[in-house]
């Protein structure tokens, strides 16, 4: 019997999960979890790709709920004065005989504090009747048999999964600083480390991980490559260093050391790819 | 809202037999004549068996009435059973019932009976044991604790004779309350 199960917010101390309602499907199971994606922050999903994470039970960021039997007569049934307090929704349900539980944050929009009608033969207004709306597709999905949590979007799970917004990492202001400094950068008209905003600090922290592991034969390849598709960035012979005066030109510089910008075989077509994976053989 | 209505009916049904029995111990009969004049030499034995069928009618409603509750389950998935240890609990009624019957002999008014009766109909409403009415027994119900996998204990009332742990299985149950649970699986 599926069950769905919400977990409130609260002090630890506090009993927050309960039940809201049992014997509902209240989402579908979408057929395209086959061959999901690992989390990169650089790839944008297709409409029918999720990621996904591996051996999730194992995880520091899985929930103990997972880690445990679903038994839903452990719960308690929700009130209205709970229901309030509403953090985010669990739906347990079986599919083919298989376990998978379906995660939703609920956000401020989901609650919807307005009056409302009910759309019927008999209308009548109803006030203060807080209405909790179900997205068609869950937050994040977890099958407890292949024990993979899958999802689309991980600014929306963050609040469920605590700690798991660090795959999404940002470079430190150390960080930062210190690539700012690498001898291949030279800032100008006063742009320096408090200004890469949060967009360039994610490329940073990506970046510094591959620019790391270049040999200085690769470096000065990298150099060369930046120089042939970024026009706009001055570069100095003497040097050999970047002139970085905006955000902008700090997004390119990171593109190149990605090594994003590529020439279409047909055309010479000069390109740069805004989200890239691994091609599988 | 239904909840809380079928909770005080359950309390009613199950503390309704201290009225039946102060009936009989009073020898309080129904007045046939009134009812019909033909109906006259009635034996008394039918007046107690009319009030003592009362509690059992309105127990049948609320098994009726169950199915309108909140659904549960306890099935096993992957062929393992949720259940971790059974406690039969079929007896536990006696002393408390022996204790209503032994007021209900006692009383002599009918005033102090109504007394009695919401004090002791309050109480059995707010401690958790309503559902221990024993004309459950009388229609083929057991009562058992169980222990969940993840160490909670519930009240189960079902038709089953549950023995081992491991072959509990229960896909259809309805919530009375937090932690009573009617079997609704055939």
């Amino acid at each position: 019997m599926n069950h769905l199960i919400a977990q409130l917010k609260g002090t630890k101390r506090e009993v927050k999960t309960f039940k809201v309602f049992s014997d509902e499907t209240v989402y579908d199971l979408p057929i395209d979890l086959d061959n999901p994606k690992t989390y990169n922050s650089d790839y944008k999903l297709e409409d029918d790709e999720w990621f996904h994470i591996p051996d999730f039970s194992n995880s520091s960021y899985c929930v103990k709920l997972l880690r445990m039997d679903f038994i839903a007569a452990d719960y308690n049934q929700i009130n209205t004065e709970q229901l309030k307090k509403l953090n985010y929704l669990i739906s347990y349900q079986i599919h083919d005989g298989k376990e998978y539980y379906f995660f939703q944050n609920i956000s401020n929009s989901q609650l919807i504090k307005k009056r409302w009608f009910k759309s019927s033969n008999t209308p009548t207004l109803e006030k203060d009747v807080p209405i909790i709306i179900i997205n068609d597709i869950a937050d994040a999905i977890y099958s407890k048999e292949e024990n993979i949590l899958f999802f689309k979007k991980l600014t929306s799970i963050s609040s469920i999964f605590k700690g798991i917004s660090e795959l999404y990492r940002e470079a430190t202001q150390t960080e930062t600083e210190d690539f700012l400094n690498e001898d291949f950068i030279l800032l100008e008209d006063g742009y320096e480390a408090n200004k890469v905003g949060a967009a360039n600090r994610k490329r940073i922290a990506m970046a510094m991980s591959s620019f790391n592991n270049f040999s200085s034969h690769e470096k000065s390849q990298i150099h060369t490559y930046i120089k042939d598709y970024c026009a706009n960035l001055p570069f100095d012979e003497n040097n050999s260093s970047f002139t970085i005066k905006s955000e902008d030109d700090l997004k390119h510089l990171l593109w190149g050391i990605e090594q994003r910008y590529y020439t279409t075989p047909i055309g010479q077509e000069k390109r740069v790819a805004n989200s890239i994976s691994k091609v599988e053989n | 809202m239904l909840n809380f209505l079928f909770r005080l009916f359950l309390t009613f049904n199950s503390t309704s037999l201290l009225i039946v029995v102060f009936g009989i111990q009073g020898q309080y009969i129904i007045e046939w004549e009134r009812i019909n004049h033909h109906l006259t030499n009635m034996p008394d034995w039918l007046s107690y068996i009319i009030y003592f069928s009362i509690p059992i009618i309105l127990t049948l409603i609320s098994l009726w009435w169950s199915n309108l509750l909140d659904s549960d389950s306890l099935e096993k998935t992957n062929g393992k059973s949720k259940i971790t240890d059974i406690e039969q609990a079929n007896n536990a009624f006696l002393p408390s019932y022996l204790g209503y019957f032994f007021v209900a002999l006692s009383i002599t008014r009918s005033e102090t009976l109504w007394f009695i009766f919401a004090i002791l109909f309050l109480f059995t409403f707010f401690s958790q044991t309503l559902y221990f009415n024993p004309l459950f027994l009388l229609i083929g119900f057991h009562f058992y604790y169980l222990t969940t996998t993840n160490k909670t204990k519930i009240f189960l009332i079902t038709r089953k004779s549950l023995k081992n742990p491991d072959n509990i299985d229960l896909p259809r149950l309805k919530r009375i309350n937090n932690f009573t649970f009617i079997d609704k699986t055939h």
